[in-house]
C-alpha cells in the first residue's frame, strides 16, 4: 500500500508540473557539454528551494533525466557527448543522424530510456533488497572481468584495424595511470604537478577526444556537408521498421541496465556498454 | 591513413610507448600477489610499444620502392592549404588553453571561436565577428548573470567573475 500511496502522490497535478519544468530546464542545461546529470542538478538546485520537499525531490528527479537525455541530444545530433553515459549514444546515434535520421534517433533515446527506466525502476522496487546483497559481494576479480569486457568490446567497435583499436584502448589506460594510484597512493606520472594528481578527468578526455576529431574530419571533407542537422517535428515520428527493431534493446537494455546499476561505482557509462553489446555482435 | 602518415604517426606512438616504460620502471613492482604501483604501467606500456612496434612494420614499405613511392603518392593531389588547416586549429586550440589563465575565460573564448572560424576558410569578417560575440554574450548570461557559476577570470581583463 505504501507504494500505491506514493504513485498517488506522485501523479498530483503539482507534482507532475515541478517534473515537467524539471525535465525541461534539465534537457536544456544537460545540452551543454561538459554539464553533466550532477552538474545540472547542482547548478538547478536553487529552483527547488521554493518548493514543498516532495515536490522538490520529484523536480530534481525531472532534471536528472533531462539532464540524461540531453546528453544524448548532442551525442545524436553533432557527434559531442555531453556526459560520460552518453559516449555509447554516439556510435550509432550520430550513424542514424548522418543518414537524415537524427529525429527518428533523438525519439528512440528518449522512448528508449522511457521504457527502460520505468522497467528499472518497477523491477528496483520489487527486487532491490535482495539483489543489493548480491551487488555487495562484488569484488575486485568481478571489476576486473567487467573492465577487461569493456576493452574487449572496445577494440571491435572502431571496426576496421583490430590493431590500431587495441592500441588506442592501451592508451586509454595508460593515460587512466596518470595521477594518485588508488592502492598504494604513489603519485604516477605527475610530474610534480597538483592539477595531475586526481588524473584526468573522463568527460574532458572524451569530450577532446569526439569534439576535436570531429571538427578535425569535418575539415578533411569540406564540400560535405556537417552543419547540425534540422529536425522537422514530423521527423520525430520513428517508422514502423525502426521501432520494431528498437523495441528489444529497449527492452534488454532496461533489464540489462537494472542489473549493472545495482553494482556500486560508475554504472550509468558500463551499463551502456553492456547493453550495446548484443547490438554489436549481432 | 595513407602509409607515410600511418608510418610517422606509429613511430610516435612507439616512442611514447618506450619514454612511458622507461618512466614507469621508476615504480615499484613488487610481486605478483601484490603488484605494486609500478606493476600495470610497465605491463600497459610494454605492450603498447609491442604493438605499436607491429603497426609500424606493417606500415614499412614492404615490396618495391616503386611500389612505396606509388602508395604515398596519392595524397600528393590534395592542396597544402587544407592539409594545414587541421595542424592550425590543433596549434589555435593551444595557444587557447595557454592564455586562458592569463586572459579569461571570455576574452580567450571570443578569440578561439573567430580565429577558428577565419582559418575553416570563412572570407568575411562579419559573420565570424557575430557569431564568436553571440556565443560569448550567451555564455556570459547563461552562466554568470543567470546560474551564478564563475567563469575563468583573468588577469587582463576582468570579467567572468561574479
Amino acid at each position: 500500500m505504501d507504494a500505491l500511496s506514493a504513485l498517488l502522490t506522485t501523479l498530483q497535478p503539482v507534482n507532475i508540473f515541478a517534473c515537467l519544468i524539471g525535465a525541461l530546464v534539465g534537457t536544456l542545461v544537460g545540452v551543454l557539454p561538459g554539464v553533466g546529470p550532477t552538474g545540472t542538478m547542482a547548478l538547478l538546485l536553487p529552483l527547488t528551494f521554493t518548493m514543498g520537499p516532495t515536490a522538490g525531490m520529484i523536480m530534481l528527479a525531472g532534471i536528472w533525466y533531462g539532464a540524461q537525455y540531453g546528453g544524448s541530444t548532442t551525442s545524436i545530433l553533432v557527434n559531442v557527448p555531453g556526459e560520460s553515459a552518453s559516449v555509447v549514444t554516439t556510435l550509432d546515434g550520430y550513424q542514424m543522424a548522418r543518414k537524415g535520421r537524427a529525429g527518428a534517433a533523438l525519439a528512440a533515446a528518449a522512448i528508449g530510456s522511457f521504457v527502460a527506466g520505468t522497467i528499472s525502476i518497477m523491477a528496483l522496487q520489487l527486487f532491490a533488497p535482495p539483489l543489493a546483497e548480491v551487488a555487495v559481494a562484488f569484488g575486485s576479480a568481478e571489476y576486473f572481468s567487467i573492465a577487461l569486457l569493456g576493452l574487449i568490446i572496445l577494440s571491435n567497435l572502431s571496426g576496421k584495424s583490430y590493431l590500431k583499436s587495441l592500441i588506442m584502448a592501451l592508451l586509454g589506460v595508460m593515460l587512466s595511470t596518470v595521477g594518485m594510484d588508488p592502492v598504494a597512493g604513489v603519485e604516477r606520472f605527475t610530474f610534480n604537478t597538483v592539477d595531475l594528481l586526481s588524473g584526468f578527468g573522463f568527460v574532458p578526455v572524451v569530450m577532446g577526444l569526439f569534439g576535436v576529431a570531429e571538427i578535425l574530419s569535418s575539415m578533411d571533407e569540406p564540400e560535405q556537408n556537417k552543419e547540425v542537422m534540422n529536425v522537422r517535428f514530423r521527423e520525430l515520428y520513428p517508422t514502423k521498421e525502426e521501432l520494431r527493431r528498437a523495441l528489444p534493446p529497449m527492452f534488454r537494455g532496461g533489464i540489462l541496465g537494472f542489473l549493472v546499476g545495482l553494482v556500486p561505482g560508475p554504472a550509468a557509462g558500463a551499463r551502456r556498454y553492456a547493453g550495446s553489446f548484443p547490438i554489436l555482435c549481432g | 591513413m595513407d602509409k607515410r602518415g600511418e608510418l610517422a604517426s606509429s613511430i610516435v606512438l612507439v616512442a611514447f610507448g618506450i619514454g612511458y616504460f622507461i618512466y614507469a620502471t621508476n615504480y615499484a613492482w613488487d610481486s605478483l600477489a601484490n603488484p605494486g604501483p609500478g606493476f600495470l604501467p610497465c605491463i600497459i606500456g610494454a605492450l603498447f610499444t609491442l604493438l605499436s612496434i607491429r603497426l609500424m612494420l606493417g606500415a614499412l614499405p614492404r615490396k618495391s620502392k616503386q611500389a612505396w613511392q606509388e602508395a604515398t603518392a596519392t595524397t600528393e593531389g590534395k592542396d597544402r592549404k587544407s592539409k594545414m588547416m587541421p595542424l592550425l586549429i590543433v596549434l589555435i586550440l593551444i595557444i587557447y588553453i595557454l592564455i586562458l589563465e592569463w586572459a579569461g575565460y571570455i576574452p580567450s573564448t571570443f578569440l578561439l571561436i573567430f580565429t577558428g572560424i577565419k582559418v575553416m576558410g570563412e572570407r568575411t569578417w562579419l559573420k565570424p565577428l557575430l557569431i564568436a560575440t553571440g556565443l560569448v554574450v550567451f555564455t556570459y548570461f547563461l552562466f554568470i548573470v543567470w546560474l551564478q557559476v564563475p567563469l575563468p577570470q583573468g588577469k587582463l581583463i576582468p570579467i567572468g567573475g561574479i
